[in-house]
C-alpha cells in the first residue's frame, strides 16, 4: 500500500515481520476466515437444533451426524461436481423426509400425509416452533445433515455465496419457526457476511487486511441490531400488529389467543374482565388446552390439530356426563370445556381438536355467542385410582414422560426422596401436590428464573404462581416415569346462580393432569388455594372501584364445600373457590416470542446488549485506526524514541535510520537510488554529522564509542526539537526543498 | 471530488433486499421472532454498501509506459491500481495500438483493493498512442452495489510507435548523392583537425604522420558529394505524413549506420542524427504531422522527402525523394526483398 512506500528505503523490523508473516500465510487467511464464516452460520443453525434436541431427545446423536456430513462434504468437494452434490442433497432431504414419515404414528401412506406435511410446513414458517412437531428429535436429526453437507461442500469449492445461501436458508427456517434466538440469528447473519466478504477476498486472492471494510460493516450490523434490541419494544411495536407480549402482560394477552406454546413469564397482572358465563350442573375446571412438551422454560403442544368430526372418545374409566353451556362475554378465541369433552355443538365457527383432546375455534368467538359441550367426568374413587397400575400405552408414556436432557439430576433426586413412601403413581402425585402446596408461597410478583423452571422453582425460589407449581409438579412426576401433562384453562369462577358461573380473566389457571391406566387423565392442582384469595380479592376490589363491569359483589354467592366432582381436588378446594381460586400466568402470545425474541421483549437473553455494542464499536474503532495506519505510526514513534543499542556501528546505523525517518516525516521520501549525501544536502548540520558518521561506520574505517554517543545526542537534540514543535509549524526553509 | 454516481445493485443486493423485505413482512404477519436480527443487519449492509460505493475515492491507475517500438511489435503494459474498495478495471487503449485479442476492445481485470495486472498490445501504426483511460467498476466490501467511475488518471500514459524503417539498397546510394561519387578524391579542399564525428576512412594518414603533435588530420574534398553530413527535409500532405516519416526514418537510419551525420528537418522540428544514434530522430518522426518546412530549411536540404498521394496508387500515400533536382519514389530505394535480412531495421 502506498502508506508503506515511504519506509521501504529504510527497512524496519516490524514491517519486515508483517511482510514475512503474510508471505508465510500466503492467501490462506482469507479462505480460513470465509470458511469460519460458513461454519458460523452452520453453527448457529445447529445450535438451534441442539437446543430442540435437548428438549425432545438425545442431543448426543447430533454431533456424529454433523461430523459425518462434514466429512462427506469434504470428500465430495474433491470428487464431485456441484450438480451431483445438489442431487445428493436433494436425495438426502428426500431420504430424511421418508424416515421421518415412517416414524409418524399410524405409519400412514406417504401421499395421504403429503398435504398435511405441506400444511405443517407453512404453519411452521409462520412461527410454529419445531418443538411442536410430533417426532421433533427425528425431524431435527433428519434436517441437520443436508445443509451441513451442501454448505460445507460449496464453501470448500470456494462457492462462498452459495454456501452462505444454503446455510443461511437453513437458519432462516428455524428463525421463522421462532426457535432461533436473537443471538443465534445474529451470529448466523454475521457468519453470512463474513463468508461472503472474505470469500470475495479469497477469490480475488487478496490479502486478509483488504477485507477490513467488511469488518466495519459487520461491526455496524452488530451495533445497530443490539441497539435496536436494547430499546425495549422498539422492534415489537414496529413489527407486530398486536405488540409483543411482555413479562408484565395481563390476562387479556394470555387468553384471548390460545397458543401452541407457553413461556413461563415473570410478574403478571390480573384482569377482572368477564370472559364466559357457564351454565352447568356442577362446578369444574373449564379446561382450554393441554401441553405435552416441556422445554425447560415453557411448554409446547406438539402435533397438529384436526377438524372436529362429531364426537370424541370418553375416558376409559367410570364417568358421569356433565353438560355445559358457555356464553362468551368478550371476543375470545378459546373453547373451554370440562374434562373430558366428548361432544361440542352450537359453535358458530369451525372447531378443531388438538392432540390433547381439547377444542380450538378456527376463529374467535364474539361476545354473546354460545356453545354447548358434553363432557365425561371421571368418577373413580381414590382407591381405584391407586390400583390403576403402571401399564401405560407406549404412545402415552413416550410423549408424556419427556424431560429436557439438561434437567438437573437433583430434581429427580429430590422427587425420589419425597415420594419414597408412595407406592403407586396416584399416591406419588398426591404427595407431590400436597408438598408443593405446603412448601411454597403463592406470589404473582416473581422474577422469571433462568434455565430450567422446575429446577429453579424447586431449589431457588420460595414463591410462584400456578404456572410454576404446575410446571414443577409435571417435571417431578416425569422424573418418576409417570405420564403427566400441563393443563390450562379456567377455575370454576364465581357462582352467580344455582347452576351458573361467571368466569373472569383472573380465573385463568394452570394445573396438572396425570395419566392413570384405565382411568385416563386425572386432574391435580398443586397451587396453594388459600394464599391466592388475598391477591384475587384485592384485584376484584380494585375493579369494583374502577370498573363497573363487575356488577357482582366481592363476597360472592359461592357455594362452600368440597368439590366433589374432582376426586383429587376434593380435599383441597377452598370455600372461597368461587371468586378467587384461580391465577394466571398463561401467556400463549408471548410464549412464541419469548424464547426467540427476548431482547425485544425486555427480558435480556442477549447479555447486556449495550455493553456488547460498546465492545463491538471499540473493535470497529480499532479497525479504522489500523486502516489509517495509526498502529504503525505509533510503533514508529516509539521506535524513534528508543535509543539504538549495540556496538558503535549499530548505534550509528540506528541513529541514521531514525534521522532518515525524521526527515521523511516532513513529507520527503528518500528515493531508493538517492545517496545519503543527496538526501541530507541542505538539512540541519546535525543531520549532516549523523550522515557523515554513518558513512564512516558503513564504508570507512569504523567509529568508536564516543562518536556513537555524539551521534546519539545529536539525534536526541533533533528529536526534542521536532517533538516539541508540530512539524508543520517549523520554518519552511529547514530541510525542505 | 466525487460527483453523483449511478449506483447499481448487484444480484446480491437484490437478494438481500428480498430477505429484508420478507423478514419485515413475516414479522408483521406472524410475530417478530428473531427476524429483526435478520432485517436490521440486512438493511445496515445495504446502507453501508451504498454509502461505501457512493463515497469511495476513484481508484488510482498508473501504468508503466512501455518502450517505444515499431509497428508490428508487441509491448506488455503493466498497470498498477490502488483502490479503497474492491474494483474491476476496464482498460481501453487508443487507436494505433490494438489488444492482442482482436475481439476485445477493452481489458477487464478484477484487482480487488488494488494490485497490478498486465496486458499485451500490438503496435499498429506510427504515432504517440494513449493507453487507458481506465474505467473502474467500484463495489462495496460485500459486493452489493456497483458504480462505474473514471479512474484517477494522473499523467496520461502513451506508447510511442516509430515510423516503419526500411533498409536501403546500398546500390541506390549514388542516387542519394545526386549522381556524384562522394569518394572522388581528386577535388581536395583542405586539411583540418580530426573530430570524433569523422570516419577513419577520411583520415589523411600521410599528413597526420607529418604532424609533430601526432594528432590526426582529416582531408576534406571539394564538392557536395564529399560531405559527411546530410540534411534530410521531410514534408507531406496531411495524409502523407506516415509515408514521409517512414522514408525519412529509413534514410536517417541508413546514413547513421553508414557513419554519416544526418540532420533531420520535419514540420514539427528538427534533430541531428549522429552515427549510431537514431533514437531521437525516431521519436521526432513518430510524432510529426504533415506540413511544410520553411524555405530556408528546404534550401539547405540535401535530400527532400515529400509524402503524399502517389501517382500510381492515388489512395495510398507514398514518399518521393528529390535529390539535386532528380525526383524518384522512395520505394525504388528500398532494399529488395530477397536481400532483406529483416524487414524493419532499427
Amino acid at each position: 500500500m502506498s502508506a508503506g512506500g515511504g519506509w521501504r528505503a529504510v527497512p524496519v523490523p516490524a514491517s519486515a515481520v508483517v511482510d514475512r508473516t503474510s508471505r508465510l500465510l500466503g492467501r490462506r487467511p482469507a479462505r480460513a476466515v470465509a470458511l469460519a464464516g460458513v461454519c458460523g452460520v452452520l453453527g448457529a443453525f445447529l445450535s438451534v437444533l441442539y437446543t430442540a434436541l435437548v428438549v425432545t431427545g438425545d442431543p448426543t446423536t447430533l454431533s456424529p451426524i454433523v461430523a459425518g456430513a462434514l466429512v462427506t462434504g469434504t470428500i465430495a468437494a474433491r470428487l464431485v461436481r456441484p450438480r451431483t452434490a445438489a442431487f445428493l442433497s436433494v436425495g438426502g432431504v428426500a431420504c430424511g423426509g421418508y424416515l421421518y414419515v415412517l416414524s409418524l404414528p399410524g405409519g400412514v401412506e406417504f401421499l395421504t400425509l403429503l398435504a398435511p406435511m405441506l400444511d405443517d410446513a407453512s404453519v411452521l414458517l409462520s412461527g410454529l416452533s419445531i418443538l411442536r412437531i410430533v417426532n421433533a428429535d427425528l425431524w431435527v436429526l433428519s434436517a441437520a445433515p443436508v445443509p451441513v453437507f451442501f454448505a460445507w461442500y460449496l464453501a470448500l469449492r470456494r462457492r462462498y455465496v452459495a454456501a452462505s445461501a444454503v446455510a443461511g436458508g437453513a437458519l432462516g427456517f428455524v428463525v421463522l419457526t421462532g426457535d432461533a434466538t436473537v443471538g443465534e440469528t445474529l451470529a448466523g447473519v454475521v457468519g453470512v457476511t463474513v463468508a461472503v466478504a472474505f470469500g470475495d477476498c479469497d477469490r480475488r486472492q487478496e490479502r486478509l487486511r483488504n477485507a477490513d471494510g467488511a469488518v466495519l460493516v459487520v461491526a455496524a450490523m452488530l451495533v445497530s441490531t443490539l441497539v435496536v434490541g436494547a430499546a425495549p419494544g422498539a422492534v415489537g411495536t414496529l413489527l407486530s400488529p398486536e405488540g409483543v407480549g411482555d413479562a408484565g402482560s395481563t390476562v387479556e394477552s394470555s387468553l384471548v389467543h390460545a397458543g401452541d406454546s407457553i413461556a413461563v413469564t415473570g410478574s403478571i397482572d390480573l384482569s377482572p374482565e368477564r370472559r364466559y358465563t357457564v351454565e352447568a350442573d356442577e362446578r369444574a375446571y373449564w379446561r382450554v388446552g393441554t401441553y405435552d412438551r416441556f422445554t425447560g422454560d415453557g411448554w409446547v403442544r406438539s402435533g397438529s390439530t384436526r377438524e372436529y368430526d362429531g364426537s370424541l372418545p370418553g375416558p376409559p374409566g367410570e364417568s358421569r356426563t356433565l353438560r355445559q353451556t358457555y356464553t362468551a362475554e368478550s371476543t375470545i378465541a378459546t373453547l373451554p370445556a370440562a374434562r373430558k369433552p366428548t361432544r361440542i355443538d352450537g359453535v358458530p365457527v369451525p372447531v378443531l381438536v388438538t392432540g390433547g383432546g381439547s377444542f380450538e375455534p378456527a376463529s374467535p368467538l364474539q361476545a354473546g355467542e354460545s356453545y354447548r359441550v358434553e363432557s365425561e367426568v371421571p368418577t373413580a374413587s381414590p382407591d381405584r385410582l391407586r390400583r390403576a397400575g403402571t401399564s401405560y400405552p407406549a404412545g402415552i408414556e413416550d410423549r408424556y414422560t419427556q424431560l429436557p436432557t439438561d434437567t438437573p439430576d437433583r430434581v429427580a433426586e429430590r422427587t425420589d426422596r419425597l415420594t419414597a413412601n408412595a407406592e403407586n403413581p396416584y399416591d406419588t402425585a398426591r404427595t407431590l401436590e400436597h408438598w408443593l402446596r405446603t412448601e411454597y408461597e403463592y406470589s404473582l410478583d416473581v422474577d422469571r428464573p433462568r434455565g430450567n423452571v422446575a429446577d429453579a422453582f424447586l431449589f431457588e425460589m420460595e414463591a410462584g404462581y400456578c404456572t410454576y407449581f404446575a410446571t414443577t409438579m409435571v417435571a417431578m412426576l416425569r422424573t418418576q416415569g409417570i405420564p403427566a401433562r400441563f393443563a390450562v384453562g379456567y377455575t370454576p369462577g364465581e357462582q352467580v346462580d344455582d347452576r351458573e358461573w361467571t368466569v373472569r380473566g383472573y380465573n385463568s389457571h394452570a394445573w396438572v393432569e396425570v395419566y392413570l391406566p384405565e382411568h385416563g387423565w386425572i386432574k391435580f392442582d398443586p397451587t396453594p388455594a388459600e394464599p391466592r384469595e388475598a391477591a384475587e380479592r384485592a384485584t376484584l376490589d380494585d375493579s369494583i372501584e374502577t370498573d363497573d363491569t363487575s356488577e357482582d359483589g366481592a363476597g360472592g354467592a359461592d357455594t362452600p364445600g368440597p368439590d366433589t366432582s374432582e376426586p383429587s381436588a376434593g380435599t383441597t378446594e377452598t370455600p372461597a373457590a368461587g371468586a378467587g381460586a384461580e391465577d394466571v400466568g398463561i401467556d400463549p402470545v408471548a410464549a412464541a416470542d419469548q424464547r426467540a425474541d427476548d431482547g425485544a421483549s425486555g427480558v435480556p437473553s442477549v447479555p447486556a446488549p449495550v455493553q456488547l455494542a460498546g465492545g463491538v464499536a471499540l473493535l470497529a474503532a480499532a479497525v479504522v485506526a489500523r486502516r489509517r495506519g495509526v498502529g504503525r505510526r505509533l510503533y514508529r514513534e516509539l521506535w524513534l524514541r528508543r535509543p539504538p543499542g549495540g556496538d558503535p556501528e549499530a548505534v550509528v546505523a540506528g541513529v541514521y535510520r531514525r534521522a532518515v525517518y525524521l526527515e521523511e516525516r516532513r513529507g520527503r521520501t528518500k528515493a531508493a537510488d538517492e545517496t545519503p549525501r543527496q538526501f541530507f544536502a541542505g538539512s540541519d548540520e546535525r543531520f549532516e554529522r549523523i550522515r557523515e558518521r554513518y558513512e564512516r561506520a558503513r564504508y570507512g574505517d569504523g567509529v568508536d564509542a564516543a562518536t556513537a554517543e555524539r551521534a546519539r545526542s545529536d539525534l536526541a537534540g533533533l528529536l526534542a526539537e521536532r517533538s516539541l514543535l508540530p512539524w508543520r509549524a517549523e520554518k519552511p526553509d529547514r530541510g525542505s526543498r | 471530488m466525487v460527483g453523483i454516481r449511478r449506483i447499481r445493485p448487484t444480484k446480491r443486493a437484490i437478494g438481500t433486499a428480498v430477505v429484508v423485505a420478507s423478514a419485515l413482512a413475516l414479522a408483521g404477519v406472524a410475530g417478530p421472532r428473531s427476524l429483526p436480527a435478520v432485517a436490521v443487519p440486512g438493511a445496515v449492509a445495504l446502507l453501508a454498501g451504498g454509502v461505501q460505493v457512493a463515497l469511495a475515492d476513484p481508484p488510482t491507475v498508473t501504468r508503466e509506459a512501455p518502450d517505444p517500438g515499431s509497428p508490428g511489435e508487441r509491448r506488455t503494459v503493466a498497470v498498477t491500481v490502488d483502490a479503497e474498495t474492491p474494483c474491476t478495471v476496464v482498460e481501453s487503449v487508443g487507436r494505433g495500438v490494438s489488444l492482442r485479442d482482436p475481439s476485445a476492445e477493452v481489458v477487464t481485470a478484477g484487482v480487488g483493493h488494488g494490485g497490478s495486472f498486465e496486458y499485451v498490445v500490438e503496435l499498429e501504426y506510427r504515432g504517440e498512442h494513449r493507453l487507458g483511460p481506465a474505467t473502474c467498476l467500484l463495489a462495496d466490501s460485500l459486493g452489493l452495489f456497483r458504480a462505474a467511475v473514471d479512474a484517477d488518471a494522473g499523467e496520461p500514459t502513451t506508447v510511442l510507435v516509430h515510423p516503419e524503417v526500411y533498409g536501403i539498397d546500398p546500390e541506390a546510394t549514388p542516387r542519394l548523392r545526386g549522381g556524384r561519387d562522394g569518394n572522388d578524391r581528386s577535388a581536395f579542399d583542405r586539411l583540418r583537425a580530426y573530430t570524433p564525428e569523422d570516419t577513419i576512412r577520411n583520415i589523411h594518414w600521410r599528413a597526420s604522420a607529418k604532424r609533430p603533435d601526432g594528432e590526426f588530420v582529416v582531408a576534406e574534398y571539394g564538392g557536395p558529394s564529399a560531405t559527411d553530413r546530410v540534411t534530410v527535409v521531410g514534408e507531406s500532405t496531411p495524409d502523407g505524413a506516415d509515408a514521409m516519416a517512414s522514408a525519412v526514418a529509413s534514410l536517417a537510419a541508413y546514413f547513421s549506420a553508414s557513419g554519416i551525420t544526418t540532420a533531420v528537418v520535419v514540420p514539427d522540428g528538427e534533430c541531428l542524427v549522429p552515427p549510431g544514434g537514431v533514437d531521437a530522430a525516431l521519436r521526432l518522426l513518430a510524432r510529426t504531422d504533415g506540413g511544410t518546412c520553411l524555405d530556408a530549411e528546404r534550401a539547405r536540404a540535401d535530400v527532400r522527402v515529400h509524402g503524399g498521394a502517389g501517382r500510381r496508387q492515388p489512395k495510398a500515400a507514398t514518399a518521393t525523394l528529390t535529390v539535386a533536382d532528380r525526383t524518384f519514389g522512395f520505394d525504388t530505394l528500398v532494399d529488395p526483398p530477397e536481400r532483406r535480412a529483416g524487414r524493419a531495421v532499427r
